[in-house]
C-alpha cells in the first residue's frame, strides 16, 4: 500500500514547478462541463475571429485558423437532405446468415449466392485494396485530409450532429457491401463519420456549453477537421465522457502552442500530428478512467483489492479529507501531456514510440493517471534513468529489490514501509522504490512505468495472488515477472480484462484498414438506427460484423439489432453461429466461448428444438479450434451450457461427447475438456461413462501423438471422480520416471501407497505433471505439482486401509520451510487426525515421519498446507510405509 | 549507478585531481582494440543506441568526445559501444565486431559508462542522468570518471605496496582498499583473512557485515515476510542492535540501518515518543550524511510524538500477542523438533 504523502508532494511540487493551468482557461472549461464551477479569469486567447456558413451564426469573419473556408457547394448546412435510402429500404433481408437452404443469400458481390466467409471478406478485401497480396492485413492509414467545418458551427452540436447524419445519408447510395465500400472511399466522408461518432459519444447539452466559449472551438477546430487525428480519437480506444475529454484537448493546446509543430525524431523521420495523437490518447485515458476530478470515495472491498498493488491512497481514518481546488481538475492530465510533449520535442524517447498506432500510444500516454507512479516527475526520473531498448523492459522490473520488510522492520502492508522515506524523493516514487524496495506489485509497476516513460506500451496485469505485467516487444505482448500464465490485463480497449480479450484487440487493432471500415461502417449503421432506418442498420451492423468480426463492440450492436430479426429461425441462428464460431474460435476460442455463451446461445438455443441442429452448432465451435494453447479459463461453463441444452436424449449427449474427444484429440492441449467429459460422463452413469472412455481410447488410437495429454485428461478426470483403477490404467505407461530419487533410511515396513490415487486441492494449469502422479507414490518417483495458492492440499488414498508405520515426502526443490504444513489421516476421506507438523527447514532433501508406536490405520492421508500463505505443492514423492516388517 | 561504496573524502579528492591529469586518454574503435592498447588506467566504455535512443546519441558528441570527458579518463583507452535494437538498422552490422566480448550493462540502459581494469575485470559502472548528470555535457559523468580512474589508481597502488608485506601492515593496505567506492579486486577477503585472521582492524567484519541478514534474523523470517504470529524479543533485540551499533569497525551507514530496527521495533512496542526520539537523533548524531541520517528530522516529527498510551486496539493486539507467545512456550518442544529432517510420533 503506498501511502498519499507521495501524491500530496507531488502536488506541491508540480505547482511549485509552475505547471499550473493557463490562466483562465481552466476555469471557462470547467465552468463550461460542471456548470457549478465559477470561472476566475478570463481565457488569455489570442485574438481570432471565427468564419462561419451556417445560417445560426451569420456574422462571417476572417478566420486565422487555418481551417478552409467551406463554401455553399462544399458543406450546405441550411437544409436537411432527404434520407435518400427509401428506393432500396425494401431490398433490405434480415436473413443473410442463411444457410442457403430456407431461404435465400444476402444480396453480396458474391455471384454464385454462397454466404459470406471471412475468407471471402478477404478475397474481397485483397480486390478493394485494402488487404495486400503478401503481407497480411494493411495497417489504417487514413489520408491526410482536413475538413472545412468552421469553428462556428461547432457552437450548436446538436444542430451539427442531425445535419451530419442528414449529409451523409444523402451520400449514400445503397447498403450492399460494394456501394459502401465506394461511399468509404470519400475522405469527407469518413471524416463527417468521424465526427458524428464524435457527437453520438458526448453528452450534447455538456457539449454545448463547451463550445460557448470561443477559445476552446477555435482550439479544437483544426483537430476535429482533421481526418487522420479525429477517427483516430473515435475509434481507437473506447471513448467515454468525449465531451470532457475535448476540454482536456482545448486545454492542452492552450498550455502547448505548439502542439502542431512539426517534430523531426532520429534525424530523419518527421513526425507530424504525433503530440496532437498523444494529446488524444491522454485526454481519452484520463477521461475513460475518471483521473480529472474529485478523489474517488472507494470502499472497503476496492482498497483491499488495490493495498497489494501500491498505487492506491486511501485517506487514513481520522484524517482530513483533501480539498481540491479548480485547478486540480485537469492538472495530472496536463502534466502527463506536457511530459511526451517536452520528451517529444527533446527526442528523449525510444525511437519506436514514434512509429505506434494510436491503439497503441493509449497504453503509454494513459498509463495511471491516479498513481504516484504515473506522476510527470516520476516518469521523467524513468526516462532519463531506465531507457532501454524494448526488449530489456520485461527485466526492468529487478532494478527494484524485492523486499517485504523495510529497515525499520516495517511490512510492506502497513502504511510505514515508505513514509519515512517519502521526504527524501519528493514526487519521485520510482526512485523510492527502487531505493526503499518492493514486492511484486512495486515491482511491476516499476517495470510498466519505465516502459511507458520511455515510450514502450506496457500494462500491469494480475495473475493469482501475485502481480506481473506485459511490454509490447515487436509485434507481441511479452509477460514480464510474470509467475503463471493466467494472467487478467489491469487495462483493456474496451472492458474485457483477460489476457485472449488483449490477444484479441490486439489482432484486431492490427488489421487496420478492414478494422477501420467496419467501425465507420457501425457508425453508419448507428446513425440509420437512429433515423428510424432500423431495416438497413441491421444490414450494416451485419455488413461490419463481416468485415471485422474480432471487433468485439459491433457484435454487441449487432446482436442487440439482430436478435428481434432473427427471431426463432433456427437456421439463421446456425449460420450466425458458424460465422461466429468460423471467425473468433480459431485463434480466440476463450473470447468466441465467452461470447456464444452471453450473446448467441441465450436466445439460439431457445429458437433451437431440435437437438441435432443444437448438435451442429456446438461441433462448430470445436472443430474451428485452431491454436494449440493450453486451455487456461473456465471452459466448463461453455460445456455445462452445451450439454446441459441437449435435455436428455442420450444418443445426442453421446454425439456430443464423441465430437468433444475427437476435436480434443486434434488439439490435445485442450486435454482438461477430457477430465470434464468423464466428470460429465460419470454423473451420467456406467454404461453412459463406458462409452465415453471408449471414444477416449479410440481417439488415443488414432492419435498416438496426443497419448500424453489424453491421458492428463483421463488421469485428471479420474482424480475428480475417484476412480483408482482408472487411473492407474492410465498412469501404467508412466511409472518408470526417472526422477533421481535421494537414499533415505526406511521409514516403516512395506510401501502402501503404490497404485493409490492423487488428488490436488488446485491443479496446476501445467497438465504435463499429472501423468506422473501414481509414479509419485512409488520409490522411482513421480511429480505431484499444484497450481499457487491458499491452504493447498494433496490428499493420497490408499489402495487399501493399512496401519500407518511412516511417510516419506521427497520436495522436488529441496526442504524449505514447511513451518504451517502438517499431515493429517483418514480412514473415510471425510473425518480427519492430525498425525504432525512438518519440519521448518532442513539440510536433507527429504522428510521423514517414523511413527513409533500408535501405528494408525488410514485409508487416506492428506497433507495441508494450513494457514493463509500463498503456497504452492512440489513434491518428487509421497511414500507412505505400513507397520508390517518388510518383505 | 553506481557499483562500489560512495566515500565522501575520495569524491573531494578525485574532484581536485580532474585538472591534474597531465596524460591524454587514447581512442579505440572496438572493445578488443582498447583491451589490447589498455594501459594501468584499463578501459573506459561508452555504451548508446543509435537505433533506439537518440539521447545516448547526442551525449555520444557532447560528453564522450569532449575534451573535459577525455581530460578525465586520464590514461585509459575509451571506445564507444554501440547496443543496437534491430540487427537490420544502418550500422548494425559493424556491432558485434566493436563490441567483442565485453559483457552487456547490469540492466542494458543506455547510456551507460562501463570502467574496466587492464586485465578485463569491471571494477565500476554507471547509468543514467543521476550519474551523468542532465546537462547535455555530462558534468557529473565527468567527475564520475575521474573519481573511478583515481579510485582505481588508489587500488592499484595499495595492492602493488600490499604484494610486498605481510601480517597487519599488509592487513591495513588490504583494508583500505576493500573501502575504496569501486569493486575489490577477486581475491582480496581471502588475501585479508590471511594477513589478518583474528580480524584485528575489523575489516573483515566490516565488509562481510550484511544488515539486511541481521534484520531478518531479529524478524525470524528468512524471506522477508514477517510471521502473523512474530512477536520480538524487544530486550534482546535491543542489546544485539546496541551491539552493532557500537561497533565502530562497521560502517556507519550499516551501523544506522541496524540501529533503524530496533528504532521501528520500538515504535510498535509503543516506547515513548520521548524515548523514541533520543533513539532517532543517535542515528542522526552517527552520521548526518547518510539517508539515514538525514532522515532523522523526519522520524522525529513522525514518531517522535508518540503517546505511550495505547489504544483499546493496540491493546487487544497486546493481549493476543501475548497469548500468542505463551503458545510458542507451549510448543517449544514442537518446534525443536521441527528443524529436523526426520520426525517421530508415536
Amino acid at each position: 500500500m503506498k501511502p498519499k504523502y507521495v501524491f500530496l508532494i507531488a502536488l506541491a511540487a508540480g505547482l511549485a514547478g509552475g505547471y499550473l493551468v493557463a490562466p483562465g482557461l481552466l476555469p471557462a472549461l470547467t465552468e463550461a462541463i460542471y456548470g457549478k464551477h465559477v470561472a476566475e479569469n478570463k481565457p488569455q486567447q489570442p485574438k481570432v475571429e471565427e468564419t462561419t456558413t451556417s445560417p445560426e451564426e451569420p456574422v462571417a469573419q476572417s478566420d486565422p485558423e487555418p481551417v478552409p473556408e467551406p463554401s455553399e457547394g462544399d458543406f450546405d448546412w441550411s437544409e436537411d437532405p432527404d434520407d435518400g435510402l427509401d428506393r432500396f429500404a425494401d431490398a433490405y433481408d434480415p436473413d443473410s446468415f442463411a444457410d442457403g437452404e430456407e431461404e435465400d443469400p444476402v444480396e453480396t458481390d458474391d455471384p454464385e449466392g454462397e454466404n459470406i466467409t471471412p475468407e471471402r471478406i478477404v478475397k474481397y478485401r485483397r480486390k478493394t485494396g485494402t488487404l495486400g497480396e503478401d503481407e497480411g492485413f494493411k495497417p489504417v492509414n487514413e489520408p491526410a485530409y482536413t475538413g472545412k467545418i468552421s469553428p462556428a458551427v461547432w457552437k450548436q452540436p446538436k444542430v451539427l450532429k442531425r445535419r451530419l447524419a442528414g449529409r451523409l445519408r444523402s451520400r449514400l447510395k445503397g447498403v450492399d457491401q460494394e456501394r459502401v465500400e465506394t461511399y468509404l472511399q470519400d475522405p469527407e466522408v469518413r471524416l463527417m463519420l468521424a465526427q458524428w461518432e464524435l457527437l453520438n459519444r458526448c453528452d450534447l447539452d455538456a457539449l454545448t456549453k463547451l463550445m460557448k466559449d470561443r477559445n476552446v472551438r477555435m482550439s479544437l477546430s483544426p483537430l476535429l477537421n482533421d481526418l487522420p487525428w479525429l477517427t483516430g480519437f473515435v475509434y481507437d480506444a473506447e471513448l467515454t465522457k468525449a465531451e470532457v475529454a475535448l476540454s482536456m484537448l482545448a486545454h492542452f493546446r492552450q498550455v502547448d502552442p505548439k502542439m502542431d509543430e512539426e517534430v523531426m525524431m532520429d534525424g530523419d523521420i518527421a513526425k507530424k500530428g504525433l503530440k496532437r495523437r498523444v494529446a488524444g490518447a491522454v485526454a481519452t485515458q484520463f477521461t475513460r478512467n475518471g483521473w480529472y476530478g474529485e478523489d474517488k470515495e472507494l470502499s472497503k472491498e476496492e482498497l483491499e483489492s488495490f493495498k497489494d498493488l501500491g498505487y492506491i491512497m486511501p485517506t487514513l481514518p481520522g484524517e482530513k479529507k483533501r480539498g481540491r481546488n479548480k485547478q486540480d481538475i485537469y492538472r495530472a492530465a496536463r502534466e502527463r501531456y506536457l511530459f511526451f510533449a517536452e520528451s517529444i520535442n527533446e527526442n528523449r524517447l525510444n525511437s519506436y514510440f514514434a512509429t505506434l498506432p494510436t491503439w497503441l500510444l493509449q497504453y503509454c500516454c494513459g498509463w495511471k493517471g491516479n498513481s504516484p507512479f504515473g506522476t510527470a516527475s516520476t516518469m521523467r526520473w524513468l526516462r532519463d534513468n531506465c531507457a532501454a531498448p524494448a526488449r530489456a523492459y520485461t527485466g526492468m522490473a529487478y532494478q527494484v529489490p524485492y523486499l517485504p520488510t523495510n529497515v525499520y522492520g516495517d511490512s510492506i502492508f502497513t502504511q510505514w514501509y515508505y513514509q519515512p522515506f517519502d521526504v527524501l524523493y519528493p514526487g519521485n516514487f520510482a526512485k523510492e522504490t527502487r531505493d526503499v524496495g518492493a514486492v511484486c506489485g512495486g515491482l511491476s509497476h516499476f517495470g510498466t512505468s519505465a516502459a511507458c516513460a520511455n515510450g514502450i506500451p506496457a500494462f500491469t496485469m494480475g495473475e493469482p495472488g501475485h502481480c506481473a505485467y506485459a511490454v509490447y516487444i515487436d509485434g507481441e505482448w511479452h509477460g514480464a515477472n510474470s509467475l503463471s500464465e493466467d494472467r487478467h490485463p489491469h487495462w483493456s480497449t474496451w472492458g474485457e480484462y483477460t489476457w485472449s480479450a488483449l490477444q484479441m484487440q490486439t489482432a484486431m487493432y492490427e488489421q487496420g484498414a478492414i478494422t477501420r471500415d467496419a467501425q465507420m461502417v457501425c457508425t453508419l449503421a448507428t446513425m440509420l438506427a437512429e433515423h428510424r432506418n432500423p431495416s438497413n442498420a441491421l444490414k450494416l451492423f451485419e455488413l461490419a460484423v463481416q468485415m471485422q468480426p474480432l471487433y468485439q463492440p459491433v457484435w454487441l450492436s449487432y446482436m442487440d439489432t439482430a436478435a428481434r430479426s432473427l427471431g426463432k429461425r433456427p437456421r439463421k441462428w446456425l449460420g450466425v453461429n458458424e460465422f461466429v464460431c468460423k471467425s473468433i474460435t480459431p485463434d480466440h476460442p476463450e473470447m468466441c466461448a465467452k461470447f456464444l455463451r452471453e450473446r448467441i446461445y441465450p436466445t439460439m438455443l431457445k429458437a433451437m428444438r431440435s437437438p441435432k441442429q443444437k448438435l451442429a452448432a456446438f461441433e462448430a465451435y470445436f472443430k474451428n479450434i485452431n491454436i494449440n494453447e493450453k486451455a487456461q479459463w473456465d471452459f466448463q461453463q461453455l460445456l455445462d451450457m452445451q450439454y446441459a441444452a441437449l435435455g436428455k436424449s442420450r444418443v445426442h449427449k453421446e454425439a456430443f461427447m464423441k465430437t468433444l474427444v475427437q476435436n480434443v484429440a486434434l488439439h490435445p492441449d485442450f486435454c482438461q475438456m477430457i477430465a470434464w467429459a468423464i466428470k460429465t460422463a460419470h454423473g451420467e452413469g456406467k454404461p453412459f461413462a463406458k462409452k465415453v472412455m471408449a471414444q477416449v481410447e479410440a481417439a488415443v488410437k488414432a492419435h498416438p501423438e496426443a497419448k500424453d495429454l489424453l491421458s492428463c485428461g483421463v488421469i485428471r478426470g479420474a482424480e475428480e471422480i475417484g476412480d483408482m483403477d482408472l487411473m492407474n490404467k492410465w498412469s501404467a505407461d508412466y511409472l518408470d520416471a526417472d526422477m533421481q530419487m535421494p537414499k533415505f533410511e526406511p521409514v516403516g515396513g512395506n510401501l502402501v501407497s503404490a497404485g493409490g490415487l492423487v488428488t490436488l486441492s488446485k491443479y496446476h494449469d501445467d497438465q504435463s505433471s499429472i501423468i506422473r502422479h501414481a509414479a509419485a507414490l512409488t520409490e522411482n518417483g513421480g511429480h505431484i505439482f499444484s497450481a499457487f495458492g491458499k491452504h493447498q492440499k494433496v490428499t493420497i488414498e490408499l489402495p487399501k486401509k493399512a496401519r500407518i508405520g511412516g511417510i516419506v515426502i521427497v520436495p522436488t526443490n529441496g526442504c524449505g520451510s514447511y513451518r504451517t504444513w502438517g499431515i493429517e489421516i483418514s480412514t473415510d476421506g471425510k473425518n480427519w487426525k492430525k498425525l504432525t507438523d512438518l519440519p521448518d527447514g532442513s539440510s536433507e532433501p527429504y522428510i521423514r515421519v517414523c511413527i513409533k508406536r500408535s501405528h494408525p490405520t488410514a485409508k487416506f492421508i492428506r497433507i495441508d498446507s494450513g494457514e493463509d500463505q500463498l503456497v504452492g505443492i512440489n513434491f518428487k514423492a509421497v511414500l507412505v510405509y505400513d507397520n508390517r516388517k518388510a518383505k | 549507478m553506481i557499483t562500489g561504496k560512495p566515500s565522501k573524502i575520495l569524491a573531494a579528492v578525485a574532484l581536485l585531481m580532474v585538472s591534474a591529469f597531465a596524460d591524454a586518454a587514447q581512442r579505440a574503435r572496438t572493445f578488443g582494440e582498447a583491451m589490447e592498447k589498455a594501459g594501468d588506467d584499463g578501459v573506459i566504455a561508452y555504451c548508446y543506441g543509435p537505433d533506439w535512443n537518440q539521447r545516448s546519441v547526442v551525449l555520444l558528441n557532447s560528453f564522450w568526445k569532449s575534451p573535459a570527458a577525455e581530460e578525465a579518463a586520464g590514461n585509459a583507452v575509451m571506445v564507444a559501444v554501440p547496443f543496437y535494437e534491430k540487427d537490420t538498422a544502418k550500422g548494425a552490422e559493424d556491432a558485434a565486431e566493436i563490441r567483442g566480448d565485453m559483457p552487456e550493462p547490469p540492466f542494458m540502459v543506455c547510456p551507460t559508462v562501463m570502467f574496466f581494469d587492464k586485465s578485463g575485470r569491471r571494477y565500476a559502472s554507471f547509468q543514467g542522468a543521476d550519474y551523468l548528470g542532465s546537462d547535455d555535457e555530462c558534468t557529473e559523468g565527468v567527475k564520475n570518471i575521474a573519481k573511478n580512474i583515481q579510485a582505481l589508481r588508489r587500488q592499484q597502488e595499495l595492492m602493488s605496496k600490499a604484494a610486498s608485506l605481510v601480517g597487519k601492515e599488509k592487513a591495513k593496505l588490504l583494508a583500505e582498499v576493500a573501502d575504496l567506492p569501486i569493486e575489490k579486486p577477486e581475491n582480496l577477503m581471502s588475501e585479508l583473512e590471511l594477513a589478518d585472521p583474528t580480524d584485528k582492524l575489523g575489516a573483515i567484519r566490516r565488509n562481510k557485515f550484511n544488515a539486511l541478514q541481521f534484520m531478518y534474523k531479529q524478524l525470524d523470517t528468512p524471506d522477508g515476510f514477517i510471521k502473523p504470529d512474530f512477536e520480538a524479543d524487544y530486550q534482546q533485540m535491543r542489546k544485539d542492535c546496541e551491539e552493532v551499533f557500537k561497533d565502530e569497525a562497521i560502517r556507519p551507514r550499516d551501523r544506522q540501518a541496524v540501529y533503524n530496527l530496533f528504532i521501528g521495533q520500538s515504535r510498535r512496542e509503543a516506547v515513548h515518543g520521548n524515548q523514541l526520539k533520543g533513539f532517532i537523533k543517535r542515528v542522526n548524531k552517527l552520521d548526518d550524511t547518510t539517508d539515514y541520517g538525514k532522515l532523522s528530522p523526519t522520524l522525529v516529527n513522525l514518531w517522535g510524538n508518540l503517546k505511550h498510551k495505547l489504544t483499546p486496539e493496540e491493546r487487544k493486539a497486546a493481549r493476543e500477542a501475548k497469548r500468542a507467545k505463551a503458545k510458542e512456550r507451549k510448543n517449544r518442544k514442537r518446534d525443536e523438533r521441527r528443524s529436523k529432517s526426520t520426525i517421530e510420533v508415536e
